[in-house]
């Protein structure tokens, strides 16, 4: 099919008033939750998941993704203006960002952070466009050890490289994968770890489990620890915002490599928009001839990391839509919402729902430029948000926790699974262990448990067969690899460290 | 609190050891296990909880051989986070949507470590109205705004 006929009809889908409305509002909330320290992107999905089992799957999709690129964008605001990072993801950016608040120039920050972020992104749906297609044309002829494999290498990579400890990420991979068995086995239709409960049958709920892992648990942490900042409104007006001749000179190579990298690293397994972040920030500290501004105020250690993480964004969709491989736990929700509207993720899904597709993709550039729109001229008011103090949040979105779980099946058993995965996560969080992995593991574990118990049927129980087709071997062979780098990486880190306190 | 071994990560250990060794357990027991090119219900279960009670033995030695700081452990916060979760789910079908968000709203306030009767009142009837507004005018859920179902 013509670029241009599927690009048509994408718009077409994007821009039909009612995904139109959807968009704004994901991106819309995406903002505002970026701002707010103490609420991050994942809990933000997870409290609006249920929300969207009464949408259209476009409109579903079209508004969760709008709110995780939203948060990104929002993100930098309480970065540069409080040094506490509103998203992972900006944590970099109150590297250079802060000190150029302090030395008043707040306003041209958040100008180039938001036009950096544009152009980051923008470069990422390139990315995206010209990638997924042609992935998913390839991967219709994989079969189920090559899934295996490659599910494999996501949850491996995901558990080990951005989280300090490997066993730590391992386990808790494992965990989800275990939490996942729980209810009927698809294949031989036994109930497993159900214990007579009825309501267990169909499985923990998604929902359930990330509400609880990620914003109960947040809360926990957060209330009496998040304090209202000191902003100067001012540094957020008209005036404020104009940069000078240098720092354009200055910002437009870094947007580049940024996105570069980004696009890179956002469609890779287990790496994401905070590790395309840093890299960017690496990079540009390293080829940059005045090394020595950086962490005093370097337009370009703010704008390469804000470009970076928004390119990579838009590519972690490239491995979630075209193979149904979701890199990262935000994708695993993305996968969750279409699974739970009946569509099966996969390659066929770019042939078999050229609307949903085509049309998320032109929602990404209508998303972006909304967010271009929100952020220039409203950003006064997201600066009146950081002074909104936690004590009146808190509850709300406990409330809003509750009436979500409730929501899915009128049921009080889920507000309860919700409790105790709300438990868990605080225990989780005492023990310092990673959250993401164990979500990941728990959307995965159905597929993966389903291709390897397929894979072994073909392979007559002889393990020989996965390493007798070049692809699998290929994929466990860098699955082998990331183990050993992961594991040698954090003994050379102890190494070097005397106090042996790292990780903590 | 720096501590000789890392006691955070030989807890977690031991614990996600007890677990996986109790879901092999279980699934052994109970569950169809069945050959390699036939598998039954209990056999991915039953290696996972070994993957995992292995994974908690490995962090239980690590810890062992580490130093280690002693984790904050916070109490009441959690209690009133958890209790007002809970005090929806006992609530909100006997007594419908105001009583429920009413109620968790003021438990969940009590974490802040001071009572404002007049503040909590405030916000839980702004909550009530705000919730009523999204979920059931918005999206079209039926759950009554005051019912009595004993």
């Amino acid at each position: 099919m013509d670029i241009f006929a599927n690009l048509a009809l994408g718009l077409g889908t994007a821009l039909s008033p009612y995904n139109l409305l959807y968009c704004f509002l994901g991106v819309f909330l995406g903002t505002i939750i970026g701002v707010i320290p103490g609420i991050g992107v994942l809990a933000a999905i997870s409290m609006l998941f249920p929300i969207t089992f009464h949408l259209e799957p476009t409109a579903a999709l079209i508004m969760l993704a709008g709110i995780w690129y939203g948060t990104t964008y929002g993100g930098s605001t309480a970065s540069i203006l409080l040094n506490i990072p509103g998203s992972p993801s900006s944590a970099v950016t109150c590297l250079d960002g802060y000190p150029m608040a302090r030395q008043g120039r707040g306003g041209v920050a958040l100008l180039m952070t938001t036009l950096a972020s544009f152009g980051g992104a923008s470069i990422g749906i390139v990315v995206l466009t010209s990638f997924s297609p042609m992935i998913a044309k390839y991967a219709i002829y994989i079969s189920s050890a090559e899934y295996f494999a490659l599910m494999l290498l996501g949850l491996v990579a995901a558990a080990t490289i951005t989280n300090g400890s490997a066993v730590k990420g391992l386990a808790m991979v494992v965990l989800g994968l275990l939490l996942a068995t729980v209810g009927m086995d698809s294949q031989s239709g036994a109930q497993r770890f159900t214990f007579g409960n009825i309501e267990l049958m169909d499985g923990l709920s998604i929902v359930a489990l990330a509400m609880g892992l990620f914003g109960v648990a947040e809360i926990v942490t957060s209330v009496r620890r998040i304090h209202p900042g000191d902003v100067d409104p001012k540094s957020a007006t008209w005036a404020a915002m104009k940069p000078t001749r240098d720092d354009i000179r200055r910002s437009w190579v870094p947007l580049f490599r940024g996105a570069g990298i980004g696009s890179f690293f956002g469609a890779m397994p287990g790496t994401g928009p905070s590790l395309s972040a840093f890299m960017a920030y690496a990079v540009e500290h390293r080829v940059s001839r005045t090394p020595e501004r950086f962490g005093k105020g370097a337009i370009e250690g703010v704008v390469g990391p804000e470009s970076a993480n928004n390119a990579a964004d838009q590519t972690a969709f490239i491995p979630t839509l075209s193979l149904g491989i979701p890199g990262s736990p935000t994708m695993a929700l993305m996968l969750g919402a279409l699974m739970i509207h009946g569509i099966n993720p996969g390659p066929n899904l770019i042939s078999e729902q050229p609307g949903l597709f085509w049309g998320l993709v032109m929602s990404f550039w209508i998303g972006n430029l909304l967010l271009l729109i929100l952020n220039i001229p409203l950003i006064g008011l997201w600066v009146r948000l950081l002074m909104v103090p936690y004590r009146m949040m808190y509850p709300a979105i406990l409330m809003f926790i509750c009436i979500g779980a409730y929501s899915v099946r009128y049921s009080p058993f889920d507000v309860f699974t919700v409790l105790g995965f709300g438990m868990l996560g605080y225990a989780m969080r005492v023990f310092s262990l990673p959250p993401a992995p164990l979500l990941l593991g728990f959307v995965l574990g159905p597929l993966v448990e389903t291709h390897f118990r397929r894979a072994m049927i073909m392979a007559r129980g002889d393990a020989m067969y996965f390493l007798e087709r070049p692809f699998t071997a290929t994929v466990l062979a860098l699955t082998v690899a990331v183990v050993v780098w992961s594991v040698w990486a954090g003994l050379r880190r102890r190494a070097r460290d005397k106090s042996g306190l790292l990780d903590q | 609190m720096v501590t000789k071994r890392d006691y955070r990560d030989m807890t977690a250990g031991a614990l996600l050891l007890l677990l996986g060794l109790a879901a092999a357990w279980y699934a052994s027991e109970n569950y169809r296990i069945g050959t390699i090119t036939r598998m039954g219900a209990g056999l991915v279960p039953l290696s996972l909880g070994v993957m995992l009670a292995g994974l908690g033995l490995m962090l239980m030695i690590g810890g062992w051989f580490r130093k280690g700081i002693l984790p904050e452990v916070r109490v009441l916060t959690p209690i009133c986070v958890f209790g007002s979760i809970a005090v929806f789910g006992l609530m909100i079908q006997p007594f419908g949507l105001l009583p429920a968000v009413m109620a968790s709203t003021t438990v969940a306030s009590l974490a802040e470590k001071e009572f404002r009767p007049l503040r909590i009142l405030v916000s839980g009837l702004l909550l009530s109205a705000a919730a009523w507004g999204i979920f059931v005018f918005g999206i079209g859920l039926s759950i009554p705004l005051i019912t009595w179902k004993l």
